[in-house]
């Protein structure tokens, strides 16, 4: 095999603003020139502008399975990166060659191995790689590379070369989107006078390459790693702006052939898989991929024709940097052309003179296993034990390893604080097959990165990014991103799409909102108790109310022993303690931080679902889970730290987002069937904790005004009593508005009105069957409510009431029977599986 | 000869299972050395359809799915094949490097699975073990085929074969350890050695004709599925050894397919949808036949060979 090495090397690196002769390059000059004549105020106002709108619209690299840390900030930088008119050209005529080389080398890997038999490439490289996947070899079909992607980087002399090409699907192409859309909201004007490209046109035309793979009435989905991955956040952003439904492995069945979609209305049929997974573990029964989970059986689908998967499956192969060493004869042979963009200098070790090559320049070379990538070594820095096991593993497998000579990349100013320095740089650039030829996405995804020895700048390393400004050659013709017909930007749930999983979701939404909502009301009440109780020294402690308070707050978020259980005396007498661990510690069940955290992660989970400025309220909520957490050290309920009232404050703050948040999903949700499930979610729960605060609050012996007062006031309904009955307070009053007043949005009553008349319209119920089991329930309630003997029942004499507690209690439990059968007759597609045991060969 | 052979695999569920899918390789291949003449799949409870189709090492294989509720699941294929006997000696032979030299110029599909039989495998990494066992049989002047009969003496010989000692998971290391294992352990680890030794090998199951001894009338079920090893020689194709029992594969012989490793070729794959706990019955025969056409089995005289999982 030949050897490819690079000649020159020179010491400085390549700087992006300076042409080769040392003069700065028109555009460049401009960008630069604008940014530096700005104060630096502006450019800090500027960067909080861009951390605050790349929040807004949930774009943070963030991982919901980190405990504690909460979503860092997706870094962008305020200054673009500028590609000159005449390098893009270059670029995108390059990226263009090399897609459609590797298109065919895809095909012929899954087809008849010609270049394999040839010896054009080494069969033993492609069997090394573990994208190479043995179930999509079909002589029969011609594999399509639809999409493409490549990082791109400049050596000292500033030519282009690749460091890795990305051909499973184009990672990172929704933050290209979501940098642009900060970027132009930020610095309009530098924008506007800098005759940048749109970028949109790529997204339009992953669009049609889909709708032409498929006819109108067909569905498209995209699969979606689970929410705990780091740019789940970045993928549910680009379905939803794409218009296709976000969709996890488990929402998809395969039977006879054919891939379905398990909705809330039964399976939905699938006709393309735009995926964003990869598939080395998608189908647990193809060859080598032994995980019980995945798409079962969706290789032989491909196969039979039942569906599309984009890219299509196998894919991952071309990602093998191996390839390097044979795409320069492999560009003459298969399109007759020379090849444009080279890796960098690659060394291919299962190839003997290679390897040679490699033994002999040790010291020069950095080494990585094809099937690990992100994994870069220097055997000049490893030590003699580690060496030692590499070349052992080289020697053992040495078609698993490749060397790459050291290149640096080129700089480009980018801002340190409010100053402006070079940085290095590597643009991840994106193509899509249009017709016979890719159109590439004029601009791209470029990272920042600072260290010396990772040829890759993962988003992981989280140092920041750049929007890449491609500059026109002429004027610009003026494509607005919200123009773009697809552009569901406050996108709600369709009908009929609604996978069994986000229903589930948005019934917990639905719940953990009202759990936070009820919980924070409570705590509030306690407080502000508190702040006029404190002239009660902490021995004489016997104010009722109080003591109801907190025993509701127990009961109802279920934190027991606290006020209710063992010990709750001794808590009653001083409460402080108790109370700290309901407002900060996360990790306890039924705190309120915790149901914060509940939310936000049920929230996450259907995050392609609510639209952004419900995304930004609960961007705020996570803000008190935050100040919760980790602002309030010691017990802030001495009063002369004054802390109280600060927290007080910050519940008075989140009950009003919590509003905001009640009001979004009223206002910006189609009525639909998931704001159907979400808002059965609320009504259920709200039932279960009215029926538990009123029970406890009015349990014990003394009953006072003070205590109906509270109640009417967690139940935020003494402004209607007040109008509605102008006189005292009164027990009869108090619990008649509360529970039987089907007028009252917060009674008991309405909520079991409301949950019937939402049962009826749920999917396939359209003509509820006798004994149907939910709607007897609800039934039972509101019956039980509307025959109630009110005399018996609401006495204002409370001793008169004996059939209180027991109704209470019995309506407090029907929420849950009736959450069961929803989860049985629309959540259940949400089966778990597992592998079939294998008996293995014992002949003897 | 002509063999019929019977595989009978049956799935339990505790509770119902609401959806399975399920992939299938249990019908013989042709190879040089055997035809098969029919073979038939039975599915219980019959699914809507059966996908049949070659895959990548060319071995037939067959998926479905279930998806109505269902407690059990049966699944038999019956096969028909005609084996012929093989010549006795060994065939002259190339000496490793020849032979690696000789495949890269052969450019057709025997040598693309012969470079793919000389890397490791998903069940056959290299480790220090291989490295061990080679001293004990060490490559010097020996053609590929003739180190390749050494190697399956020298495992008979120096491994004691156990039933039930390995799982389907039990690392090479470990049978080497105990120098224990059953037959697919014994394939393994020839093929380990053979790979390391730049010599291309493969993993083939299949069955053996057993007879009863004399006097006695065969058990029904009483047979099981085999497997053995394969190393390629540019001049004579694959060639077979079995060193469970220290024979080469005559016409006694059935090969159903050969891949890489047994995760090639696994019999039955399946995931299912609920079902609870299962268990796993299997069962096969093989008997000698005039027949030319599949004869019907005696039904439902199940029992042997039952794993509880």
């Amino acid at each position: 095999m030949p050897l490819n090495r690079l000649k020159t090397v020179s010491v400085t690196q390549y700087d992006e603003t300076l042409a080769l002769d040392g003069t700065e390059l028109p555009n460049w000059k401009h960008v630069t020139g604008e940014l530096t004549s700005r104060s630096a105020e502006q450019i800090q106002q500027q960067q909080a502008n861009i951390a605050r709108l790349l929040r807004a619209n949930g774009i943070a690299y963030s991982s919901l399975s980190d405990a504690e840390e909460s979503s860092r900030p997706w870094n962008l930088d305020l200054a673009p990166f500028v590609v000159e008119p005449k390098d893009w050209s270059w670029l995108k005529s390059a990226l263009d060659q090399r897609a459609r080389l590797k298109e065919a080398i895809f095909a012929d890997i899954y087809s008849d191995q010609q270049l394999l038999k040839s010896g054009l490439i080494p069969p033993a490289m492609i069997y090394a790689h573990r994208g190479y996947l043995r179930d999509a070899v079909n002589p029969n079909t011609t594999q399509k590379l639809p999409l493409f992607s490549s990082d791109l980087a400049r050596t000292k002399t500033g030519n282009w070369y690749v460091v890795d090409d990305i051909c499973q699907y184009p990672e990172g192409s929704g933050y290209a989107l979501e940098n642009r859309l900060a970027i132009t909201q930020t610095t309009p004007k530098l924008f506007g006078s800098s005759r940048v490209l749109r970028i949109a046109s790529y997204f339009k035309n992953i669009q049609r390459y889909i709708s032409e793979l498929s006819s109108s009435d067909d569905r498209c989905v995209l699969l979606a790693p689970g929410p705990t991955h780091p740019h789940y956040f970045e993928i549910a952003y680009l379905a939803k702006y794409l218009g296709y439904t976000l969709v996890h492995t488990g929402d998809l069945t395969v039977r006879d052939n054919r891939v379905f979609l398990k909705t809330v209305s039964g399976l939905g049929r699938v006709s393309v898989i735009f995926r964003f997974v990869d598939d080395t573990n998608i189908d647990p029964l193809a060859i080598g991929q032994a995980s019980a989970r995945g798409i079962t059986g969706l290789f032989q689908a491909v196969r039979a024709g039942g569906v599309k998967v984009i890219n299509p499956l196998g894919a991952g192969v071309l990602e093998n940097p191996a390839l390097n060493t044979c795409l320069p004869e492999l560009c003459e042979e298969l399109l007759g052309e020379s090849l444009k963009l080279n890796g960098a200098p690659t060394f291919w070790l299962g190839d003997s003179e290679h390897r040679d090559h490699f033994n002999s320049h040790r010291q020069d070379l950095l080494v990585t296993d094809v099937n690990n990538t992100n994994l870069l070594l220097d055997p000049q820095r490893m030590k003699g034990e580690d060496l030692e096991l590499l070349l052992n593993n080289i020697d053992r497998t040495p078609e698993r390893y490749v060397a790459f000579e050291r290149i640096d990349r080129s700089v480009a100013p980018s801002f340190r604080g409010t100053e402006l320095v070079p940085r290095k740089i590597t643009i991840r650039m994106y193509v899509v097959k249009h017709e016979q030829s890719y159109e590439a996405l004029p601009g791209g995804l470029c990272l920042l990165d600072s260290d010396e020895i990772g040829r890759r700048p993962t988003f992981e390393t989280g140092i920041g990014s750049k929007d890449t400004w491609v500059i026109a050659d002429g004027p610009i013709k003026p494509i607005s991103l919200l123009n773009n017909s697809v552009n569901a930007s406050d996108f709600s749930v369709v009908d009929g799409e609604l996978p069994s999983r986000v229903a589930e979701n948005l019934f917990w939404m639905g719940r953990n909102a009202e759990r936070c909502e009820k919980t924070l009301r409570l705590l509030r009440a306690v407080l502000q108790t508190l702040r006029t109780n404190t002239h009660h020294s902490a021995k004489e402690f016997q104010n009722p109310t109080l003591e109801a308070l907190l025993r509701a707050t127990t009961q109802t978020t279920g934190t027991v022993p606290g006020f209710i259980g063992r010990g709750a005396n001794k808590r009653l007498q001083s409460p402080q303690k108790e109370l700290l661990s309901l407002l900060t510690d996360v990790n306890r069940a039924g705190t309120l931080p915790y149901s914060l955290k509940s939310l936000s992660r049920s929230a996450s989970a259907v995050r392609d679902r609510v639209s952004t400025e419900l995304l930004h309220v609960l961007n705020k909520l996570e803000d008190t889970r935050l100040f919760l957490t980790h602002k309030i050290k010691a017990s802030p309920l001495q009063e002369e730290t004054g802390e109280l009232d600060l927290i007080s404050g910050h519940l008075d703050d989140s009950l009003m987002t919590l509003s905001a948040f009640t009001g979004l999903a009223h206002e910006n949700f189609s009525h639909g069937d998931g704001w159907r499930f979400m808002m059965l979610g609320r009504r259920l729960e709200r039932i279960t904790h009215t029926s538990s605060i009123i029970n406890t609050m009015l349990s014990r012996q003394h009953e006072d005004i003070e205590i109906l007062e509270a109640l009417l006031k967690l139940f935020d309904s003494s402004m209607t009593y007040r109008s509605r009955y102008r006189s005292q307070f009164d027990g009869y009053n108090v619990l008649r508005l509360l529970l039987l007043d089907e007028d009252n949005p917060r009674s008991l009553a309405f909520q079991f009105r409301e949950v019937e008349k939402e049962i009826a319209l749920l999917p396939g119920r359209r003509r509820i069957q006798p004994g149907d089991p939910l709607a007897r329930l609800a039934f039972s309630g509101l019956s039980r409510i509307r025959l109630a003997d009110t005399y018996a029942l609401i006495n204002a004499k409370r001793d008169a009431r004996q059939s209180l507690p027991k109704f209470l209690t019995v309506l407090e439990g029907l929420p849950n029977s009736m959450a069961e059968v929803l989860s049985a007759t629309y959540f259940t597609h949400v089966e778990s599986s597992q592998q079939l045991s294998d008996i293995h060969p014992t002949k003897h | 000869m002509k063999l019929q052979v019977r595989h009978r695999t049956h799935y339990d569920y505790a509770s119902p299972a609401s959806l399975s899918n399920n992939h299938i390789c249990l019908q013989p291949r042709d190879t040089p050395n055997q035809q098969c003449l029919n073979s038939r799949v039975d599915v219980n409870p019959e699914p809507k359809s059966i996908d049949y189709q070659q895959d990548v090492f060319g071995n037939n294989v067959l998926q479905f799915n279930l998806s109505r509720h269902h407690n059990q699941c049966e699944i038999i294929v019956t096969s028909l094949v005609e084996t012929a006997d093989i010549v006795s000696t060994l065939p002259e032979s190339l000496k490793q490097a020849d032979n690696i030299a000789r495949i890269k110029q052969l450019k057709n599909n025997d040598a693309l699975m012969a470079v793919e039989c000389l890397l490791p495998s998903p069940y056959i990494q290299p480790t220090q073990t291989q490295d061990h066992y080679i001293k004990e049989i060490p490559l010097t002047t020996q053609t590929v085929i003739e180190y390749s009969n050494e190697l399956m003496s020298h495992i008979f010989n120096t491994f004691e074969y156990q039933s039930g000692f390995s799982t389907l998971i039990t690392p090479l290391s470990e049978i080497y350890a105990a120098r224990k294992g059953v037959c697919q352990d014994f394939a393994h680890l020839a093929i380990s050695v053979l790979r390391r030794q730049g010599i291309p090998a493969r993993y083939v199951s299949g069955y053996l004709e057993t007879l009863p001894p004399p006097g006695q009338t065969k058990l029904q079920g009483a047979d099981a599925s085999h497997a053995w090893f394969s190393v390629f020689d540019a001049d004579n194709g694959w060639f077979d050894f079995d060193p469970t029992n220290n024979k080469r594969p005559d016409k006694q012989y059935i090969t159903t397919a050969w891949g890489r490793d047994y995760g090639d070729v696994a019999p039955v794959k399946g995931v299912v949808y609920g079902g609870g706990k299962h268990s796993l019955t299997v069962e096969v025969d093989v008997n000698r036949t005039g027949n030319t056409t599949l004869s019907q089995t005696e039904p439902n005289v199940y029992a042997r060979s039952v794993d509880k999982l």
